[in-house]
């Protein structure tokens, strides 16, 4: 009651203000009943609650932060996605040697390799074969002969290992095997494109003194492509709710740039944000009163016989003003143009050949690049403008949006395909620089894109 | 506090809801409907202030005035309430306002009830309502109110001035009727 006597001593007195603060000041009424039981219905539960905007919060931040490190795992943790398998094998030069005979050796090539698998095809009469197997030659250094019993169709399984034999000539082992075995079928195959057997197998061989007769290959092997990097043309009409003077409608339009490797994607670009908002105007004025004919000056001038003294009037028109001070209050529409960066992470949930759907959210900068007026500035008509001061808070020139969506993806072509991402974004600041009433503005939008796989 | 989640589910926390509730809903509905000016959005003013004084007890120190903390939490509730249902435009203005002064004892005799007071207030359009409670009533200076509701101080200063006069007009109206009343009884 002080504060308030002595704010009231500082304000202006008046009869009208009294009337009504000292007849309603202590004013009481009743709620109904009905209203009192749905009150203390509705509050009998809620004392104790815990407020969830603290955990929503968190919850968000911790979603982010598990998604950024999923991302940050996958883009970065993934280096030996490309491996090098060493492979030392026999590498024979491009010959095909076919001998149909029984106990032969067949030198044949694996298609696409270039490089000659080395078998012994089986013994037309396996059964009298006898037991203990082909007599092998020693294992040379490294040297790797990987079998591969797919490809052995009515054969045997392999009993032995053909060593590695000099790339440039077959005839060592072509001689030898027939000669050392003569007897029971066995085969020996390799075959490059069995990265994995060959690795494992290659291991176990030591190098020694067959070194210069073999050759090394380094061969890559790279897993099959699980990422794409799409260039997009994106539009995004928003409704943003909690604005001054019912600035709800913006436009957002960019390209960005979408990173996929597996169900996960990181997008990021560059777009304009371009919405129109109007200003409250002060426009002090003094009324037009008139107008009067001012004398500056008077002349006087002798006529030609000198007789007379003709007088000339110089005058001007005078406006009149009212001294009074009008307060005049006008609209100007005016638009703002945003710089957007989007940073948004995605996981698609759901994905088929043609379609996806997945959950988008990440944030999204706003900077402020340049405001227009539209309409033209406060017509006082005859009236005489004193000042004209925009009252209405302005835009701030930054501020931040968190935004989450989902996304449902439709593939039109080979490298084309079209996005819908309905999404709603939350504003960290106001959109005005005094905005203590305003609540943070919210928005829900829906971006469209046109997407073209790089 | 007599609020704590230790006092639930014992009837304590429901009890002194019910009596908190019972003390000062009375004038705490008098101020909604001051701001709301009818009786369907001051009940529902009254809830959710009451609601929000509930779960901002903790936020309260006890060395401050209760009825001012919770008269500011109803205030801004009222506020937020009008801005979020009122449809048209609460501070759209183009002409100017001039202040007619009244005279310092022009209202020296009127005996209008609280009622009827109420009433008048609550006949001001939302804006100028606004603005004149929180002038009037809370004691708020024009520069605090242009900050409250997002308007220049000069806005304030028009539609106070405005509520003003709709208010003298209407009083006016009023202490002629009951003039003209009082002379047709007398003869």
């Amino acid at each position: 009651m002080f504060i308030r006597m002595k704010k009231s001593i500082r304000k202006e007195q008046h009869p009208l203000d009294d009337l009504f603060r000292q007849g309603l000041d202590d004013l009481e009424v009743t709620p109904s009943r009905e209203q009192r039981a749905i009150f203390l219905g509705e509050a009998a539960d809620l004392a104790g609650k815990k407020s969830l905007s603290g955990w929503v919060y968190a919850g968000i931040g911790a979603g982010l932060l598990i998604i950024g490190l999923v991302t940050g795992l996958l883009i970065w943790g993934d280096h030996g996605s490309t491996v090098n398998v060493a492979y030392t094998a026999r590498v024979q030069p491009v010959q095909q040697t076919v001998m149909t005979n029984p106990g032969q050796v067949a030198t044949t090539t694996a298609p696409g390799t270039g490089h000659k698998a080395v078998f012994m095809r089986e013994k037309a009469q396996a059964s009298e074969a006898p037991a203990h197997p082909v007599k092998s030659l020693p294992a040379p250094s490294a040297s790797v002969a990987p079998v591969i019993p797919g490809n052995m169709d009515g054969m045997q399984k392999p009993s032995t290992v053909i060593p590695a034999t000099p790339a440039t000539s077959t005839e060592p082992l072509i001689t030898q095997a027939p000669v050392e075995t003569s007897t029971p079928p066995s085969i020996t195959t390799f075959t490059p494109d069995a990265p994995d057997q060959t690795t494992e197998q290659a291991e176990p061989f030591p190098t020694g003194n067959n070194e210069s007769r073999k050759q090394v290959h380094a061969v890559k092997y790279t897993p099959p492509k699980n990422w794409d990097v799409c260039l997009g043309l994106y539009y995004s009409p928003e409704w943003m709710f909690n604005t001054l003077n019912g600035e709800k409608f913006v436009n957002n339009m960019g390209v960005d740039g979408t990173f996929h490797f597996g169900k996960y994607s990181v997008r990021t670009g560059l777009g304009l944000s371009i919405t129109t908002g109007s200003n409250e105007m002060l426009v002090k004025t003094n009324p037009y009163v008139g107008t009067y004919s001012f004398l500056d000056s008077v002349q006087f001038n002798w006529d030609a016989m000198h007789y007379n003294l003709i007088a000339t009037y110089y005058s001007t028109n005078k406006q009149v003003y009212d001294t009074t001070l009008l307060n005049n209050y006008s609209y100007i529409k005016k638009r703002y143009t945003y710089l957007q960066i989007p940073l948004i992470l995605g996981y698609d949930f759901w994905q088929n050949s043609r379609i996806s759907l997945g959950i988008r959210g990440g944030a999204v900068m706003s900077l402020l690049l340049k405001t227009e007026n539209l309409s033209g500035s406060y017509n006082a008509g005859m009236d005489r403008v004193i000042s004209i001061n925009d009252i209405s808070p302005d835009r701030i020139d930054l501020n931040w949006q968190a935004v989450a969506g989902i996304s449902a993806s439709l593939k039109l072509s080979g490298r084309f395909s079209l996005e819908l991402e309905p999404e709603i974004r939350y504003y960290f600041n106001s959109v005005y620089e005094s905005s203590v009433n305003t609540k943070k503005p919210w928005s829900a939008g829906m971006r469209s894109a046109l997407l073209i796989k790089l | 506090m007599i609020f704590s989640r230790r006092n639930k589910g014992n009837g304590t926390h429901d009890k002194a809801i019910e009596v908190m509730y019972d003390l000062h809903a009375p004038w705490l509905f008098a101020i909604c409907l001051r701001y709301t000016g009818n009786r369907e959005d001051a009940e529902d003013v009254l809830q959710d202030g009451f609601i929000k004084i509930i779960l901002a007890y903790k936020k309260f120190k006890p060395g401050g005035s209760l009825e001012a903390w919770m008269r500011r939490i109803i205030v801004n509730t009222a506020l937020n309430h009008i801005r979020d249902h009122e449809k048209e435009k609460l501070f759209s203005e183009l002409e100017p306002a001039l202040e007619v002064v009244p005279d310092a004892e022009a209202f020296e005799g009127c005996d209008l009830t609280q009622n009827q007071l109420l009433e008048l207030v609550s006949s001001l359009p939302a804006g100028y309502r606004m603005v004149f409670n929180l002038y009037v009533m809370e004691d708020y200076s024009h520069r605090e109110i242009a900050e409250m509701l997002g308007i220049s101080e000069n806005t304030s200063r028009s539609q106070l001035l405005k509520a003003r006069n709709l208010l003298r007009k209407r009083l006016n109206v009023y202490q002629n009727e009951k003039k003209y009343t009082e002379r047709a009884a007398s003869s």
